[in-house]
Parts: structure tokens; sequence; C-alpha cells
């Protein structure tokens, strides 16, 4: 990263202050002051609501008139841990955000490395890939409803040109979540390429040309020049592309509306068919409780790991 | 000697080629559903459904017309463009104090702070719907803008970012600030911020498109279509019985188009945004 | 032509809709002003502009009252924002609602019966009004309690579209019942062609494949409900179901998602579609002119079984209304299910009209449309959804075991097991 080099210049011939910096800039006397509007933001739309829904999972609750709710204690949990549909639901997000993120990184990866050269091409390639991002998601999952679509949809015209059997993709148990996958790395990748073609930047030119002076292969180059160089980018895009998956939900209600069967209901989407479509609020929001803990301890163990391996 | 330099030379244009064939199969792979919306949005509704498919845009012109009647487009967009602006606005805003607070401040409950504020990315947004809105009405921003901004202007993403970024920060810098009897605030103002203004663009970026897809929220929160964003206006050409297929078809491409004119002008300095913002992910 | 002669016939009807009510206004007297808030979901193609239209004409002849519309895109999301402004206790005068909707609206007391007003002295419903509308539209008014707690509006059923060219090529006569409907699919099933697609629907959307199935359910003389149980797993139900997954499995029928039976009809590639009547325009779109598309209505069952659902909705008026906004509501559902009004909307929209009355004022509209009246005829004996809460449930299980079975080639008799199993469960519930 390119400082002022003017400044940096002049910190260089200072000596360090250790008190002095404590009671300037990193002072943390005024840190919640700082904080708070970010703060009452959460606390207000996001904190306070959720305190809400962990209320309400005690309950039997009755959103159209709360004075009908019903106090169940761990009831609503009781019947979640003994519910096939919630263990379901988890399997199917656990397949669901491994391959959408597993996707994005190596896909995202593979296509910045592709487009990372000069070129019109390729400056025309970054746009067609990055469009995908820009368009309404309602709206795609749409299109891409008919691009599955057995008897008329692309791919499967593709797949008769080559005498292959049709797939009914978004009716089948086995093909929906793959097509849900592709549409949502279609419209994702974009921005994953473009944050590895940023890392791509600052990978260092010199090492690169280095190994292959060395004559190291393509492959070498990239595995022992390239990416351990990409570490922290990688990372970035795992956590941010987990966070996204994990929220999924429009192109789930357009394309399968979790079906078929259960084949591609998310425990983010189960959560929605429990409280807004079977109005069994207190349950629903039990499955909102239980899903935060399982992230949470998740992103815990996560944090470990990439701390330790730091 | 010479011959084995053309060789090499034939070897690295040969890969260049290669290379530069695959990139153009990505890019094929990735445009070709949008140029399959440009060519529905073309053709018309029967000639949608034929097999096999019809790979050539017709001269339909009429679909653009009858879509742009069928909403108020102009007004969508300019909402959209402000909610979605002003969000960002809001979001750079309590990212930079917050990523500050937390990336170069030292004081009691930092770590317990940070980690609170990256566990409200775990609560699964849906369930937050029906509080949400009863909050809005309490607060009387039903059906307004601010119910569209407000609630989406704090971001754990940017927040975190910003913290990352904050915190590689060389400590000379700050000390020479100190030095030059610079306050926090004026510090963040004048040397952070203007530091950090490629991931705030890469936070931009990202809360923009957020705002731009959102979906649920606007329908469940605003009512008039003075206020309401474009997604409203699309959904008109997915009604409970049927999909006007060369209808919404020429309303994506009229409402994604001036989005990708912006990136056209704007692709270099996002790469360079990214690129200096990834750099600072330093566990 | 007969886009100039539909001209007249629309105007003709506005007319008659303008002078009576205009009429009826005066002597309505004036009231203090009220204004009144209606949350729907027309907002796409022909609805929004003729409801806008009927809107208009009932504050032009109702001084005093002003509506606001609420528009929501579609009837998943108007029933979220109907119980989000519920439970934020701010919800509109009168809504849009479906059976299941409206009784667990009622349940939760946030909305009030209508039996004051439909018996009104003064202010009630013709005595004619009964014998007027459609047996089915009646019935589906009522919760178990037995209270009027709707009034309709946006009704409509389901008919059989074909493809009259291909029908006529092969020589097949158009089906009566279901058996020569199979018979016919199934001889129309060659050259890469096919008989019908439909969309079964998902445990959280049904669709019109899920009712298409629960029509015949009827025909094959099964029952959704009885007693107020589900009765998913009758000997009926599951003959509909294997009746389905043999045309499945002999290539006659395909399953798809997002309204595949417009699709495949408009593509000239299957020869039947079925589908709600409001989806007409939809279907004239797919086909564009390039064969003939007839309507007949839905095949009987083996001892003569009629089967239909109907779709659309009723509208409900909400209980933190106050009485002069109850009273105004009440003065615009009546209006909108009166003959004119009824008339108006179903000649725009391809809605079925209310009553038997409207029919009168849209003589010369079926007689180029003749389908409307095929369809308006069906109400009279289909069935709307159960007034039961679980019953969004129950139908939920219905399209998931035909997903089981057509998708998943599981048998249809323990496919249904299943689903009557969850929705009991769902029915003993709460």
């Amino acid at each position: 990263m390119s400082l002022d080099s003017t400044l940096t210049a002049r910190a260089l011939g200072i000596s360090r202050s250790r008190a002095r910096s404590r009671a300037g800039i990193r002072n943390g006397r005024l840190a919640f002051l700082y904080l708070s509007p970010a703060l009452l933001v959460f606390l207000v739309f996001t904190i306070g609501p959720a305190l809400f829904v962990l209320y309400i999972s005690f309950f039997n609750w009755n959103l159209l008139n709360p004075s009908l709710s019903r106090f169940v204690g761990g009831g609503n949990y009781a019947a979640l841990l003994h519910s096939s549909d919630f263990w379901n639901s988890i399997v199917t997000s656990v397949y669901f955000v491994g391959a959408t993120v597993g996707g994005s990184t190596v896909l995202g990866l593979g296509i910045a490395l592709l487009l990372s050269q000069r070129g019109l091409v390729r400056r025309i390639v970054r746009l067609a890939v990055l469009t995908p991002y820009f368009t309404p998601l309602v709206a795609t999952s749409i299109v891409w409803v008919w691009i599955f679509n057995p008897q008329f949809g692309l791919i499967d015209s593709v797949l008769k040109l080559l005498h292959l059997p049709e797939v009914g993709w978004l009716q089948s148990t086995t093909w929906a979540m793959p097509a849900l996958i592709v549409y949502t790395l279609w419209h994702d990748l974009g921005f994953t390429v473009i944050i590895f073609l940023a890392g791509l930047a600052t990978v260092s030119g010199e090492l690169r040309e280095a190994a292959r002076v060395d004559g190291a292969s393509y492959w070498h180059e990239v595995r022992d020049v390239v990416l351990p160089q990409l570490m922290n980018t990688t990372l970035f895009v795992i956590v941010i592309t987990t966070i996204d998956s994990l929220q999924a939900f429009t192109q789930i209600y357009t394309m399968t509306g979790g079906g078929p069967l259960s084949a591609t209901t998310t425990t983010g989407f189960l959560l929605y068919q429990q409280s807004f479509v079977f109005y069994k609020t207190g349950f629903g929001a039990a499955i909102a409780v239980v899903l935060f803990v399982v992230i949470a301890l998740f992103t815990l163990a996560q944090l470990r790991l990439s701390r330790r391996a730091a | 000697m010479t011959n084995r330099a053309g060789s090499a030379l034939w070897r690295k244009r040969s890969r260049r080629f290669r290379s530069g064939l695959l990139a153009l199969l990505v890019g094929v792979v990735f445009a070709f559903p949008f140029y399959w919306v440009v060519v529905t949005s073309l053709n018309s509704s029967n000639s949608v459904f034929q097999f096999p498919p019809n790979f050539l845009p017709g001269g339909v012109v009429g679909n653009y017309g009858h879509a742009w009647h069928e909403a108020s487009w102009v007004r969508y967009f300019l909402n959209t463009v402000l909610i979605a602006g002003s969000t960002v606005a809001l979001v750079l805003v309590t990212s930079l104090l917050a990523g500050f607070a937390l990336g170069v401040m030292r004081f009691r409950g930092r770590e317990i702070a940070f980690f609170l504020i990256l566990s409200i990315l775990m609560i699964p947004k849906v369930v937050l719907l029906i509080p949400d809105y009863i909050v809005l009405k309490e607060l009387h921003w039903l059906d307004t803008y601010w119910a569209q901004i407000i609630p989406w202007g704090a971001s754990v993403f940017g927040i975190f970012l910003l913290r990352q970024f904050f915190g590689a920060l060389p400590p000379e810098l700050i000390e020479a600030a100190e030095l030059d009897g610079a306050s926090q605030l004026q510090f963040l103002r004048t040397i952070a911020a203007p530091l950090a203004r490629p991931a705030l663009i890469t936070i931009g970026l990202y809360i923009f498109i957020g705002s731009w897809n959102s979906f649920l929220w606007p329908f469940i929160m605003t009512s008039s279509p003075s206020v309401q964003p474009i997604e409203v206006g699309l959904s008109t050409f997915f009604g409970t019985n049927g999909t006007d297929w060369p209808g919404l078809s020429a309303a994506v491409v009229f409402t994604t188009l001036p989005i990708m004119i912006v990136f056209m002008l704007s692709q270099r300095r996002l790469v360079a945004g990214a690129s200096a913002t990834t750099g600072a992910m330093k566990g | 032509m007969s886009r100039h002669r539909r001209f007249i016939a629309i105007a003709a009807v506005f007319a008659a809709v303008a002078t009576p009510l205009a009429a009826s206004a005066a002597t309505a007297g004036h009231r203090a002003n009220v204004t009144i808030s209606f949350m729907e979901a027309m907002s796409s193609g022909t609805q929004k502009p003729t409801l806008d239209d009927l809107t208009q004409n009932f504050e032009q002849t109702h001084p005093g009252i002003t509506i606001d519309l609420i528009a929501e895109p579609n009837y998943g999301i108007l029933q979220q924002k109907e119980q989000a402004s519920i439970a934020a206790g701010n919800p509109p005068t009168m809504g849009q609602a479906y059976e299941n909707w409206a009784a667990g609206y009622a349940d939760a007391k946030a909305i009030i019966p209508l039996d004051n007003y439909v018996n009104s002295k003064t202010v009630g419903v013709p005595k004619t009004f009964k014998s007027n509308i459609w047996t089915g539209v009646w019935n589906d008014l009522f919760l178990p309690d037995g209270k009027i707690w709707m009034w309709p509006f946006n009704k409509s059923d389901y008919v059989l579209f074909y493809n009259a060219n291909m029908l006529k090529a092969a020589g097949i006569s158009v089906p009566t019942t279901w058996a020569q409907y199979a018979a016919a699919e199934k001889k129309l099933t060659t050259g890469g062609n096919w008989g019908e697609s439909l969309d079964t629907g998902t445990l959280s959307a049904p669709a019109n494949g899920t009712l298409e199935y629960l029509s015949i359910v009827k025909a094959f003389g099964g029952t959704w409900i009885k007693n107020g149980k589900p009765t998913l797993d009758t000997k009926a139900a599951v003959q509909a179901l294997q009746f389905l997954a043999d045309l499945k499995g002999q290539g006659a029928l395909q399953v798809g998602t997002n309204y595949p039976e417009q699709t495949a009809l408009g593509a000239g590639r299957s020869a039947f579609a079925v589908s709600s009547i409001a989806g007409y325009p939809y279907m004239l779109a797919a086909v564009g002119g390039k064969f003939s598309m007839q309507v007949a209505p839905l095949p009987a069952g083996p001892n003569g079984g009629e089967g239909n659902a109907m779709a659309g909705t009723n509208i409900v008026i909400f209980s933190q209304a106050n009485a002069a906004q109850r009273a105004a509501a009440w003065q615009f559902m009546k209006y909108l299910s009166s003959p004119h009004a009824t008339a108006y909307w179903a000649i725009k929209t391809g809605y079925l009209p209310v009553t038997k009355s409207a029919l009168v004022y849209m003589k010369s509209y079926i007689a180029t449309h003749p389908y409307q009246k095929i369809a308006a005829q069906a109400l009279q004996y289909a069935g709307g959804n159960p007034p039961y809460a679980w019953w969004t449930q129950a139908e939920g299980y219905v399209a998931e075991a035909m997903q089981a079975v057509l998708d998943n080639g599981a048998s249809p008799a323990s496919a249904l097991a299943t689903a009557q199993q969850k929705a009991m469960q769902a029915a003993s519930g709460s």
C-alpha cells in the first residue's frame, strides 16, 4: 500500500513515545462515541429485534394477536431437535454453503488468473463476468428457471445436440441443488473475481519472473509463488461468500421454492417457510436462535484455526 | 540457440493464445444468459417458446416501449439511486468511525465489542422482518425513504474491513500525526480516511449492490410508488398467472444498462480499490 | 374488427355501471368524509388499471369515501404484509385474503364477521342475491363457525385449454371424462410431442398442478377435508395420483416450474394445459396465433363426478377499522360484487363474474369469449381452499406428495399416507 511519503519519512525520524501515543490518537476514552452511530443502528434494527425473537422462541407465539400466545418453555427447541426437517436443512445448508464458497474461491481465483493480463479481450471478458452481479436477483433467477427448463431450456438443448438424455434440473432432487449453485455462482462470481484480480495486482511480479526463469511450470508458479501471497485475499473471499450464501434466500424462493421435496430447503429457507408460510412464529424463532448459535460456534472455530495458521 | 529461443517464444505465444481462448470461453459462458435476455427482449412473446431455441434477436423493439410504459421507471430508478446512494454514504460514515475505534483506539472491551459486532452477521435476517416492521411503525417511518436507508446504515462487513485496514496502519504514521497535534477526528478525516479510499470503494460497491438487490424489504416496508425502488417495477412482469418474458427481459436490459456503463467507466479504479483493501487483510 | 367490437362492449358496460350507481349515490345521502385502505395484489397486467377504474367510479358515486389502494406484487408478499401490519397494530381497512388466511385472521380476532352487513335491511344485499351468486362462491364466504367473514372479489377456476389443430389432426374429440383425456394424451404423445406439462408446486408454494390434481380427486369422488380434518389419502386421492403417475410413466405428462403448461401448449408441443382461467391472456400470448387455442370445462370423473378448484381471493375487513370505515368498506365490497362492476372486472381482466346476473351485461363479450361462460358455470361446484389455517400446510404436503411420486417415483399410496399424517399433525397442532 502506498503511504504519504513525506509523512512516513517524518515519522521515521522521530523517536517513539509510547506514553504520548496512549494519550493521543490511540486514546480509547471516546471509543464508544465513535462506535455509537453503528451501534445505534444495530441496536434498534438488529440486536433489539433479535432479542425479541429469542423471547418469542419460548412461546407458541400468535403473531397476529400476541395476547393469545402461550408460554411453552423449551418446547419449540425440543420439537426442533426432534424434527428431521431441521436436520435435513442443516445438511442442505452445508451442501449449499460449501459448494458456493468452494466454487467461488476456486473459480474466482482461476478466472482472475486468466484475466489478470492486459488486453482488450480480457477487458471485455471482465465486464461479461461482472455484469451478472449487477442484475437484479429476482429477475435473473427467473431467467435461469427458463434456462434449466427440460424441454425448451438452453442447457438441455445442448445436451440434446450431444445426444445426451434430458435432465429435469429443477424437478430433480439430485440436480436442483447443483442448478441453484450454478446460478448463484453465475450471479456472484464477478465480485470474487474483482477481489482476486485486485489481490493478484499486489503479487510481486519479480518473484513470479524468478520462478519462471528457474524453469518452474505455470502450475508450480501459481502454487508456490502466487497462492502464498494471496492468503489474505482468499480468507477475505471465504468470509464474505460464507456470509452471503448463509443468507441466500431470493434465488431459492424464485427457482425451487425449497423443493423438489426438501432438496433445496436450507435452514434459512426453512425458517422463512415455518415463520411466514405456516405461521409457526415461535418455532421459526427457535430455528433462528439455533442457527445463530451454530454459525457463531462455527465462526469461532474458523477464527481460532486461522489465527493458529497465522 | 536461436532455435531454442524461438521455440520458447513459440511456447509462450501458444500459451498466451490458449489462455486467451479460455478467457473468451469464460466470457461467453457468463455473457450468454444475458445475451439471451437481450434476444428475448427483441422477440415476440410466442417465439420465446420455440424449439430449437431462437438465438438471434428479432426486431420487436415494441417490447421496450411496452415495458417502459408499464411502470414509472424514471421515478423507480431515481428512488433506487437515492436509496442505494444514501445507504452507501451512511455506511461509509458509520464504518469509518467504528472501524477507527476498533482498529486504532485502545480501550477495554475492544475485543468483546468487535466480536459482538461480528456476531450480528450470524443473525438470520429473515426473522427480523416483522420485528423491524413494528420498530419502523413506532418510528413513523413506514412508507418513507428512511425505512429503506437507516436500518441498513451500518454494516458489519464495512466495520470489519476498515478495522483490518486501520489496524495495519504503520504506528509511525500515527505518532507523526500526534506530534503534529492532530486530534483523533482530524487524523481520521485528513489521513486515515483518504488512505482508506480503496477500501471505501469496495465497501461502497458491496453495499450499493446489496441495496440495489433488496427484494422483500422494500415491498414490506413501503407502499407508495413514490418511494419504492426498481424491483417493484420489475415485479409487474411476473404476475400471479404467468410471466411476460419479453417485457421482463426488456426491463432487465434497461435497468442493468446504466449500472453497467458506470462500471465500464470505473473498472480500473474499482480493481485498484479492491487491491488495496485485500492487501490490508492481515489477521 | 373484433377489437373494435370488444371496445364497444366495454363502453356499454361502463355506461351501464355508471347510471344506476349515480342514482343510488343520490339516495345514500351525505356522510362525513372517511378514508379507507385496501391492500391487494392486483398489480400486473390489466388488473391494476381496471381496479383503478372501479375505485374511481365508486368514489364518484359515493361522495365522502376515499379509497387508498395498496398494491402488492403477489399473494406471498401480500400475505406477509397483512401479517406484519396486523402484528404492528396498523392493518389496512380491508384486504384480499384466501379462505385459509381468513381463518388465521379470525382466530386472532383480526377481522370481523360480515353477517350484520350482509343481512342488514338498509345496507345489506337484496334478497335475490343469494340465488344469483354461484353456489361455490357463496359457500366459500363462510368459516367453520357458520358466519360470513369474507366477500367475493377476484374469482377464477380451472379449465382445460387445448390445441384444436392438434386434436383435429389426430381425429380426437374434446375429452369430457378424465379417462378420455388420458387416452387422448397417450395418443398425442408421438414425434417429440406430449400430452400436458404441469407444475406440482412446492411445500411452501402450491401451483396450478397441485390444483389440477385436487380437482381430479374431487372428480374421482374424493374429498379434501371431512369434519374439519384433512382427508388426503382417500381411495379417490390415491387413484387420482396414480392417474397422473401413469401419464408421466407413458411420457404423456411432463413436470416443470414457472407455468410450464403455458410454455408447452404455446410451443405447440403439448395438446392440453390445465390452468386457471385467469391465465388466459398469458396463454394467448404464448400461442401467438400459431394455432387455434380453445377452452373446455375440466373433464368429469368416472361417475360423472365434477371436480374443480376455485382460485382467487375474497375480501375481509380488519377489526382495527372504526365503524365509519367498516361501513364504507362494506359499501365498496358490495359495489365490487354488484353485477355491473363484477362484469366490468371480468371483461377487463379475465377473472370471472361472481354472480349469474352479471352474465346479462356480458352477452356480447361472451359471444366472442365463450370460455368465460364455461369457466363461470363451473363456479357452481368449484371448491375453494378449505377455511382452516392449517390448510396452507396440508396443501403444501399435497404438493410434496406429487413431487415424491412424479419426480421421484414413490408410490401414490405411501406418499399420500405421509402427506395425510403430516397434515393431521398440522391440523391438531394449533
